[in-house]
């Protein structure tokens, strides 16, 4: 009897301690985890153009910003690209900005523009901009589940974070409250 | 809490420790040994310890998502968290007890040793630094396989309630 005490013991400290060990864990790095939430300002980072421009998110201050993380083998991805391209036509382009980063460019650096030029015609968007992540935006924004879209306002502060689809209605709603009253709206 | 009150509690935690320990090293003797009132909620224990051992990590970093953006999004992502990390022991209660049968379905709870021992002693190795990478699906998939196994190999001693003192169990009973 006693070895079997021994033993239901030992097992059952040997999980106390893992989890023990895992919680320490989980207070050391909490503040790292977690999507970038809404009110902080949107941090540094590079990203490439299909065109070979590099856009600074310093430069994304003074328009209302959309900017959607996505892979091209995610289904609710590409639904949400669509909706994105629609809706970008509706929007004065001196006011509001679409961007579609995809987040392969840290696996295949070099394929990624020819991959993404031939994700375009395939599935027909038309005047969506798309831009490429090495992987740096990803870990600065911590980017998660996918599609990840953030609202961004005009002052560079993240206003609203949509894990997973979101729908155009709900991104219109977002973009129209960030507008300055009497802007034009679809 | 009388001396009376904490003299109970400290024997039916020892209570439980050896039968727990039986449980692993000699699963067979061990249950050969026990009435069916004893164990009885052993599942919702095993369960726990799971959840603690094996999947604080993925628990902790959904709630993080909740925490982080306040909305019915992060609540989903914590829930979708949540899912996940139940769905093993949840999947390996409900296959043993398709193999004990719905009389002996009171056993079920040594399911989740193996799964529990397995699943966590990989973290702990790999906390301690050991390269142990298996792919993400394969220890509980290999533990529960095991527990499994145990489950087939303990059913002839397992002891069927009659069926009525079966019915009058509560659902909560049966565990």
């Amino acid at each position: 009897m006693r070895g079997r005490w021994f033993a239901g013991l030992a097992w059952v400290l040997g999980v106390v301690v893992v989890a023990g060990v895992e919680l320490h864990g989980v207070t050391t790095h909490w503040n790292d985890w977690g999507p970038l939430p809404p009110g902080e300002a949107i941090p540094e980072f590079t990203l490439q153009t299909l065109d070979g421009q590099r856009i600074e998110t310093s430069a994304l201050s003074g328009k209302v910003t959309v900017m959607t993380f996505w892979t091209t083998w995610c289904p609710s991805c590409r639904a949400e690209l669509a909706d994105l391209d629609a809706i970008d036509e509706a929007y004065d382009a001196g006011q509001v900005r679409f961007l579609a980063v995809n987040l392969e460019g840290a696996q295949h650096a070099g394929a990624t523009k020819s991959m993404l030029e031939a994700f375009r015609k395939a599935e027909n968007i038309e005047s969506l901009p798309m831009a490429i992540d090495d992987g740096r935006a990803a870990r600065a924004l911590r980017i998660g589940p996918i599609p990840h879209t953030l609202v961004i306002d005009a002052a560079g502060k993240i206003r609203r974070v949509h894990l997973g689809r979101v729908r155009a209605t709900t991104l219109q709603r977002d973009i129209e409250r960030l507008l300055p009253p009497g802007s034009t709206a679809p | 809490m009388s001396a009376e009150q904490r003299s109970g509690w400290r024997k039916a935690v020892q209570r439980a420790l050896t039968r727990w320990g039986g449980f692993l090293i000699c699963p067979r003797r061990e249950v050969g040994r026990l009435s069916p009132e004893e164990g009885r909620h052993d599942a919702w224990w095993f369960g726990g310890l799971y959840l603690a051992g094996a999947e604080i990590d993925g628990l902790a970093r959904g709630l993080a998502s909740w925490a982080s953006l306040r909305d019915l999004g992060g609540a989903m992502m914590f829930g979708a968290a949540l899912g996940r990390s139940l769905l093993i022991p949840i999947v390996a209660l409900t296959l043993a007890e398709v193999v004990l049968g719905r009389s002996r379905a009171y056993r079920r709870a040594v399911v989740l040793v193996p799964l529990l021992v397995g699943t966590t002693g990989v973290r702990g190795l790999s906390l301690l630094g050991v390269p142990v990478a298996p792919p993400t699906w394969l220890v509980p998939l290999a533990a529960g396989a095991w527990g499994m196994a145990w489950i087939a190999w303990i059913r002839p001693i397992v002891v069927p309630l009659p069926a009525r003192e079966d019915e009058a169990r509560t659902p909560e009973e049966g565990t």
